[in-house]
């Protein structure tokens, strides 16, 4: 029989951080962001060399056979899912979040659909170049067009049907 | 929600990150540069985490998730940490972050023994409430052998639906439906840890 043991522990970082002193939260966060702002190109750099390396891994005629290449535009749609927020490339950052979800349910399922894929890498596109007449409420329909599409490839074996609305 | 008054002070805090991605280990350096923090150990692998810990005094981790295909991931790292017996360091705070919060990775975090997870793209008001948090409220430590981390239970919804419950202290029979809104979570802790407030 399994013993369940639960104890307080020292919180050595509450001691610390919550001596007197400090920083005020909204003081925080503005040099923060402040700081965010010196790296902005950096980020920008990297949602573009994610992005190509993503558009190679997606052009590839084996795709739907080749777990490596599909494992590759997650792992880059991952990372401008992680980082495009940072450099004002927000909705950019949506539509790698919804390929993220697509793509890790068609790996699950083994049902490869290019069709969806091709549609989450031209929308990305059209989000990143913003040299189009796309109106805010045209962008927040296409993000939301592209979260459908992902939440209705397969899910993966076992997984809970999704919630209507759910991201 | 922390106010917009809560301070921190990382200056002396000693803080681990986990991040194999260059770009997204610049955003949280100079996020936790920007809240005052001094001190950091970077790794990019769950392996050089793992040295690490065992010479260094850590205070707070913030750890990727997904580090790696393949191999053993940042969710690893944390599952690892709290079974060391890591005197403190597996009993550190650590807040995961991820990009892609799906179901299967936020359930990884919740049962790897993290304290939180938080979505990136990092929000540095955000992340400035999940590191108070963790500093103010001291979570017990549970090991129930399938489980080793900070108790996750955050509230006490009663037993199943359905059923009368396990527990003496269980409360039988029909709640009925709430007759006023629920208390948010600031009121909850306003009750249950009254603190010194700046006024």
């Amino acid at each position: 029989m399994t013993v369940v043991t639960r104890q307080i522990r020292e919180n050595r970082l509450g001691k610390l951080v919550l001596a007197p002193g400090g920083i005020t939260q909204a003081a925080a966060t503005t040099a923060a962001e402040a700081n965010l702002e010196t790296i902005h190109d950096e980020c920008i750099a990297e949602v573009d060399r994610d992005f190509d390396l993503l558009k190679r891994s997606a052009m590839d005629p084996q795709v739907g056979d080749n777990v490596m290449s599909q494992r590759a535009i997650y792992a880059h749609a991952n990372t401008i899912a992680g980082i495009a927020g940072c450099c004002g490339l927000g909705e950019m950052g949506e539509a790698a979040f919804s390929l993220c979800e697509l793509v890790d349910r068609q790996i699950l399922s083994g049902a490869w659909n290019p069709l969806a894929v091709a549609v989450h890498v031209d929308a990305m596109n059209l989000l990143r170049t913003g040299d189009n007449e796309l109106t805010p409420e045209g962008r927040r329909a296409m993000l939301a067009g592209l979260r459908n599409v992902a939440l209705h490839a397969p899910p993966a074996p076992g997984a809970r049907p999704p919630t209507p609305g759910e991201n | 929600m922390a106010s917009s008054t809560a301070k921190l002070d990382l200056k002396k805090a000693s803080i681990l990150l986990l991040e194999p991605n260059v770009p997204n280990m610049a955003v949280i350096t100079q996020v936790l540069l920007g809240f005052g923090a001094k001190t950091f150990h970077r790794c990019d692998t769950g392996e050089q985490a793992k040295v690490l810990v065992q010479g260094t005094a850590i205070d707070l981790m913030i750890i990727e998730g997904q580090t790696a295909e393949g191999e053993p991931d940042g969710f690893d790292f944390v599952h690892w940490l709290r079974r060391s017996e890591l005197e403190p360091a597996a009993y550190t705070p650590v807040i995961i972050t991820c990009a892609h919060t799906s179901l299967a990775n936020v359930t990884r975090a919740r049962d790897c023994g993290a304290h939180f997870i938080v979505a990136k793209p990092l929000a540095p008001t955000v992340l400035f409430e999940r590191i108070l948090w963790v500093a103010r409220v001291n979570r017990p430590f549970v090991n129930a052998g399938a489980y080793v981390g900070p108790d996750r239970r955050f509230k006490n919804l009663g037993p199943p639906t359905g059923t009368d419950g396990r527990r003496a202290t269980d409360l039988k029979g029909d709640v009925g439906l709430a007759q006023e809104p629920n208390m948010s979570q600031t009121e909850i802790d306003d009750l249950m840890q009254p603190a010194k407030v700046a006024l």
